[in-house]
């Protein structure tokens, strides 16, 4: 450990890019996998192991997932896949672009959740 | 997936173990190897062979000199002919060599070698990508099993993590790397003993990387420990009946029989064998115990690898989006780390 300083996106400058292992930090997991709604949600992906969401999401096995799918969608490679999802045009747009914050911008305006902020 | 995708394993003891299972190989498991004192490899013996993962890198310090003689009749040797199947490799090129009471090959292993052994190492190597067997359990282990993608695209970083195998061959220490052209000879070495000539061939090879970079990873192929412990623990319960119905016979004043057990005559002598037994027992269960749970964790970590995480990061992106979270957090994340960098 100690220098992984790669795999960054190509179109954000490197001081503000951030890998969505970062985003789901254990602050963030924690709350989440102890809330009733999100968890009845997540049960049917869970992996067959009979373990809480939260051993789920902490594993270093999920981490690994999720560092995995950033490595895909900053390539710009995830674009096809929003449509399996169910998920709209625009969303695939954003994800072919390998801009996470597009990406959450896009996914948050299409899910109904406030759409695109505009300063931030 | 065509015949020539292979995907990347991880340097993982239990991912190794149930690969090596589902070869169809029994009495063996595999051990990570944390140091190279004589006293961890004491507690790993029988060792059938030593896995080195390690960065690779295009100048790599030479040791030893490649087998060119006769020995190569002796020798199972593979090369590799296709990206990533360095892991397989490497456990087939060690396990192919040994020679252990302990492990039974299965018939997979088994025709696999007598098939290949009239074949050149490169031909081996293309023999290993024609196994649907030895394949589908590698790949079963996939990490890229989310989704097709092109990690080179993703991927800045070209960091190349090879295999190799350790093993033992009548009295000589090898070092079988698939990217060689054939194995390399370190020299002679005990029969009983070649952990001792490995440890300074490997003391070497590790000073040679720069301080800090702990890019490698030692594993052994090692016999299955439940069945050592199983059988220690017959031994000890044996010692202790012994003991036992010796005590039984001198009360009943029976005239001690040509002994060949080499147990002792006197009661209070063969009360203390009958002690000692019973706590090497108590030890032996203890550590039975804890490899039983060593191998449900593995099973567990085994069942998270192979799971899908596609669904279930797409669902945790909706939940967020539709409550308007996610934006916040990629923005908080975002801020956190300038503000890391700042300080």
């Amino acid at each position: 450990p100690g220098e992984t300083q790669a795999a960054e996106s190509q179109q954000s400058s490197p001081e503000d890019a951030v890998n969505l292992n970062e985003v789901f930090s254990s602050h963030v997991i924690r709350p989440l996998a102890n809330d009733e709604e999100v968890v009845a949600e997540l049960s049917s992906h869970l992996p067959p192991t009979g373990e809480t969401a939260e051993d789920v999401l902490s594993s270093p096995q999920f981490q690994s997932a999720l560092s995995t799918f950033h490595s895909g969608l900053t390539s710009g490679q995830l674009g096809p896949l929003m449509s399996q999802f169910g998920l709209g045009d625009g969303v695939s747009q954003s994800a072919a672009s390998g801009d996470l914050k597009a990406f959450a911008d896009a996914l948050q305006g299409e899910m109904g959740g406030g759409g695109a902020s505009g300063g931030g | 997936m065509s015949a020539g995708d292979w995907c990347l394993v991880e340097s993982d003891p239990g991912v190794f173990t149930e690969l090596i299972r589902e070869f169809g190989v029994q009495g063996a498991q595999v051990e990570e190897v944390w140091s190279l004192d004589e006293q961890s490899f004491e507690n790993l013996k029988p060792v059938h062979g030593l896995i080195f993962l390690y960065k690779w890198r295009s100048e790599e310090p030479a040791q030893g000199s490649v087998v060119q003689d006769s020995r190569l009749e002796d020798i199972f040797f593979a090369k590799q002919v296709i990206k990533n199947a360095c892991a397989t490799l490497a456990i087939l090129n060690l396990l192919l060599n040994t020679s252990h009471p302990d492990v039974t090959l299965g018939s997979t292993l088994s025709e696999f070698k007598e098939f290949t052994l009239p074949l050149d190492p490169s031909s081996r190597g293309l023999a290993v990508t024609n196994s649907d067997h030895i394949r589908k359990a590698h790949n079963s282990f996939s990490r890229q099993q989310m989704f097709e993608f092109d990690e080179q695209l993703a991927k800045k970083d070209d960091d190349v993590f090879h295999f190799v195998a350790y093993v033992e061959v009548k009295g000589r220490l090898y070092e079988l790397d698939g990217l060689k052209e054939g194995p390399v000879d370190l020299g002679k070495c005990d029969e009983g003993d070649w952990l001792k000539t490995v440890k300074p061939v490997l003391d070497q090879r590790i000073q040679s990387y720069t301080a800090g970079e702990i890019h490698f990873n030692l594993m052994a192929i090692v016999t299955d420990r439940k069945m050592q412990l199983e059988r220690q623990i017959t031994l000890s319960e044996s010692q202790r009946d012994m003991a036992a119905k010796r005590i039984e016979a001198l009360i009943a004043g029976e005239v001690a029989m040509e002994d060949s057990s080499g147990l002792p005559s006197d009661p209070a002598e063969l009360q203390t064998v009958i002690e000692e037994a019973e706590t090497q027992l108590a030890s032996l269960q203890e550590k039975m115990a804890e490899e039983t749970s060593k191998l449900e964790r593995y099973k567990l970590e085994n069942i998270r690898r192979k799971h899908n995480y596609l669904p279930l990061i797409m669902e945790l992106l909706k939940i967020l989006a539709r409550r308007g979270q996610l934006v916040p957090l990629v923005e908080q994340a975002k801020r956190k780390k300038q503000q890391q960098r700042e300080q």
